[in-house]
């Protein structure tokens, strides 16, 4: 009951924030770096671009992926494999200025300097988020690697997803505070991963449910994506594009809540220890 | 983050230098390309409402592609790989569809050209030059220049590779351009150039057979050598390769559906040309055993209840309609026919309650075939000859009704639309309803404005208010109407020819009146 008071109180703050969304600038920079990287996917065929963009995509989707529509079917993927780069490598830094403006807007007498520190704190920030990207990438790739050709269908097809699905939302769970602790607490990587189990060993339903709640709320991008293949078919296939990037602009919003409900969780933890 | 930008920079410098260009080109390409063609698909689900401006519009987009991925001289500069040979498709395929675009728009003359500058682009690979010429061929075909049309059939044939060397892939229409050259031919109605198309086609298929031996390639041509022969009237020659064919070719290549198309054709020569009806009947029995429930064993089934029927087998023959009625239950045409076919056997042999109780199943099942419709025709028939003459007309008027609402039910183009409306005319000129005719066929004209069927129908509807009627002034609206609408064409001219034959009678009939009166 105290993890899920925890959690609510936590996630309810995300949404209240909303309303004063001075954390939010960080993220809309992440969003228009995510839309840029759309706009190059989507335009890769453009002389300087092909050359580069071109052996990316054909490296991790196979050579059809290069052609008209099939690119489309495979954006989503696409622009997951990018955003966990992106996120890696740009994403942190970004994170990191979002928590200390939220833990700023949530205890006023917090540090000021969220760009400045954030940027000092850069490498522990990227070193702490490393296993988790390992991991997502793994995820990412390992049904192909097990199942290899073999198509699956039904239930074990449904299987696979959801199991990704969750060991994500376990993954970013389990480390979620260790940007926090980077950050606010100036630990560095290995610590502040230490200090992440320790707040996901006390608080494991707490964790799980501030990750997944706005996880879930892609679900219907998720549902799209599925058939990403019919619209290619039945409609124009840039629709694809738009529906990613209505997806984008979402990921702003949700990611929002996470960091906010994400930096209360840690606070309020912080104060009861 | 200085660090980041500094290495996307030098993996862009680098990796512009070893790219490959052509992997752009060629996403754009069939970007553009499959743009168009969707917007094509789209105004193909509904050409009644799509306008000509459209369609000009797509031809005119089509047309920009292909000068865009045409590569024209730069084929030849450029180091031929699969993406720039894919580029050169795309390029060409946009060029042809406009092209037939234009032939469909009556632009014939640019479509015509459009395809030659194709044909004649530098260094084009042979398999896209041929699908120029064939909308050259098809050009001069729509444009009624038929010498022309069949010396590019010739040129089709014999210039350009039948085969794909590598796969043994048939390019169809070249292949089947012999056999279209001697049709052409055959329609300009001269003999001997239809027997000089005939030996010209058969020494094309010949080298065929000759560079690919047992292959598929052989085959068909060995298939369409068959094929002229019985056109030529040799059907004892076709019937020896015919069997050859059965008794050469590995099933790997013969696939029994072909084989008993093969047998199919025998079996009919031998029946219908030598009268040798035992021979027939055992390669028409070997047709339905190679490939049950296909066509050519339904097909055969036909032919078996024929032979029956020519033998006095009546009972072996309905048998025999009656398998093709339950084998091809789905098949809309072939299980009413047989049907039908059933009916009429048993009614040429004076078994009338039989033939009854068949064709109302007939009408019960497949009351919208043409077969289903013929129905009501036997029945007034059978009245009409027994003099019951109210019992005819009851029953043209039931089925009038039920045609009149088939035809509220379906959509103007649909087959069942046209085949309701012209068996609606047809009992309404049979209970000699003359005003009713013409008025159906007024409004078939109306459902299809446009269409050669509705400048006929209107035509008819003409003849039918001047020679039935009596109502010369209602016949010469419409044909006006028909000059009206169908400018510039035969119906128009035949339009003319009528109003000037109902002048010259009105007259004649005024002329021969007048003493008379006096």
């Amino acid at each position: 009951v105290r993890q899920l008071n925890l959690a609510v109180a936590a996630i309810a703050h995300g949404v209240s924030m909303l309303a004063r969304p001075l954390p939010i600038v960080p993220l809309a920079v992440y969003m228009l770096i995510q839309s840029l990287v759309l706009f190059l996917v989507v335009n890769f065929h453009l002389p300087g671009l092909v050359d580069v963009l071109a052996p990316a995509i054909r490296g991790l989707f196979g050579e059809a992926a290069l052609h008209y529509p099939a690119l489309f079917v495979v954006l989503p993927d696409l622009l997951g494999v990018s955003n966990i780069v992106v996120g890696a490598l740009i994403g942190v830094y970004l994170w990191g200025v979002a928590v200390r403006l939220a833990a700023r807007a949530l205890a006023p007498d917090a540090a000021q300097d969220a760009w400045g520190a954030s940027r000092r704190r850069y490498g522990q920030l990227f070193l702490a988020q490393l296993p988790v990207v390992a991991i997502a990438l793994l995820l990412y790739f390992l049904p192909q690697a097990v199942f290899g050709g073999t198509e699956l269908r039904g239930n074990a097809l449904r299987a696979v997803r959801y199991g990704i699905l969750g060991s994500g939302v376990a993954v970013e769970a389990v480390f979620l505070m260790a940007p926090m602790a980077v950050v606010l607490e100036g630990r560095n990587a290995r610590r502040a991963i230490g200090r992440s189990f320790a707040f996901f060993r006390s608080n494991p339903v707490a964790a799980l449910l501030v990750v997944g709640v706005p996880t879930l709320l892609h679900f219907p991008w998720m549902y799209v994506y599925r058939r990403s293949h019919s619209i290619v078919e039945r409609f124009a296939p840039e629709t694809v594009a738009i529906v990613v990037w209505t997806e984008i602009l979402f990921y702003m919003v949700t990611n929002f809540i996470l960091v906010v409900a994400a930096t209360r969780a840690f606070l309020v933890a912080e104060e009861a220890a | 983050v200085r660090g980041l930008l500094g290495a996307v920079a030098a993996a862009l410098v680098v990796g512009a230098g070893c790219g490959d260009p052509d992997v752009g080109a060629l996403y754009r390409a069939e970007r553009d390309f499959q743009k168009v063609q969707r917007e094509a698909r789209r105004l193909s689900m509904q050409p009644d409402l799509t306008t000509p401006e459209e369609m000009l519009g797509l031809a005119v987009r089509f047309e920009a592609i292909g000068r865009r991925y045409l590569p024209g001289d730069g084929v030849a500069t450029h180091p031929p790989n699969e993406r720039r040979r894919r580029i050169e498709e795309l390029g060409v395929a946009a060029s042809l569809f406009a092209a037939r675009y234009y032939l469909q728009l009556d632009e014939g003359e640019r479509g015509r050209t459009l395809a030659e500058s194709v044909r004649s682009a530098t260094a084009l690979r042979p398999e896209l030059a041929m699908r120029a010429q064939a909308v050259v061929v098809d050009a001069l075909l729509a444009a009624g220049e038929h010498e022309e049309a069949l010396d590019q059939l010739w040129s089709l044939a014999e210039d350009y590779p039948l085969v794909d060397g590598r796969t043994g892939e048939l390019h169809t229409r070249a292949f089947n351009a012999p056999i279209e050259a001697v049709r052409l031919a055959r329609a300009g109605g001269d003999s001997a150039a239809v027997q000089a198309s005939v030996d010209r086609a058969l020494a094309v298929y010949v080298g065929v057979r000759a560079a690919w031996r047992d292959a598929m390639p052989a085959l068909s041509a060995d298939l369409h050598r068959a094929a002229l022969l019985q056109s030529r009237g040799q059907w004892r020659q076709a019937v020896e390769l015919s069997e050859a064919i059965l008794a050469s070719y590995p099933d790997s290549v013969l696939r029994p559906e072909v084989a008993s198309r093969v047998e199919l054709s025998v079996g009919r020569l031998l029946f219908h040309h030598d009268g040798d009806g035992s021979a027939a009947e055992r390669h028409l029995l070997r047709a339905r055993e190679l490939a049950p429930g296909t066509d050519p064993a339904h097909d055969a089934a036909f032919e078996l209840a024929d032979l029956a029927t020519r033998q006095g087998n009546i009972d072996e023959a309905v048998a025999r309609y009656r398998l093709v009625v339950k084998e091809a239950a789905d098949d809309g045409v072939r299980a009413p026919v047989a049907m039908f076919r059933a009916a009429e056997t048993l009614q040429a042999a004076d078994r009338w309650e039989e033939a009854l109780s068949e064709l109302r199943t007939l009408r019960a099942t497949y009351p919208r075939s043409a077969a289903g419709m013929e129905v009501p025709f036997i029945l007034a028939r059978h009245h009409r000859e027994s003099g019951e003459p109210e019992l005819e007309a009851n029953v043209l008027r039931r089925a009038e009704e039920e045609l009149e609402d088939l035809i509220a039910a379906t959509t103007p183009g649909h087959p069942e639309h046209a085949l309701a409306y012209r068996n609606l005319i047809r009992s309404r000129t049979l209970r000699q309803d003359w005003a009713g005719a013409v008025a159906s066929l007024v409004a078939f004209a109306e459902a299809m404005p446009g269409r050669p069927e509705a400048a006929q129908a209107l035509l008819d509807a003409a003849g039918l208010s001047r020679e039935q009627v009596g109502d010369s002034e209602q016949a010469d609206v419409l044909l006006r109407r028909v000059e009206a609408q169908f400018p510039e064409s035969m119906f128009a001219e035949t339009a003319r020819r009528m109003r000037g034959e109902n002048a010259a009678t009105e007259r004649d009939a005024r002329a021969g009146g007048a003493p008379g009166e006096r």
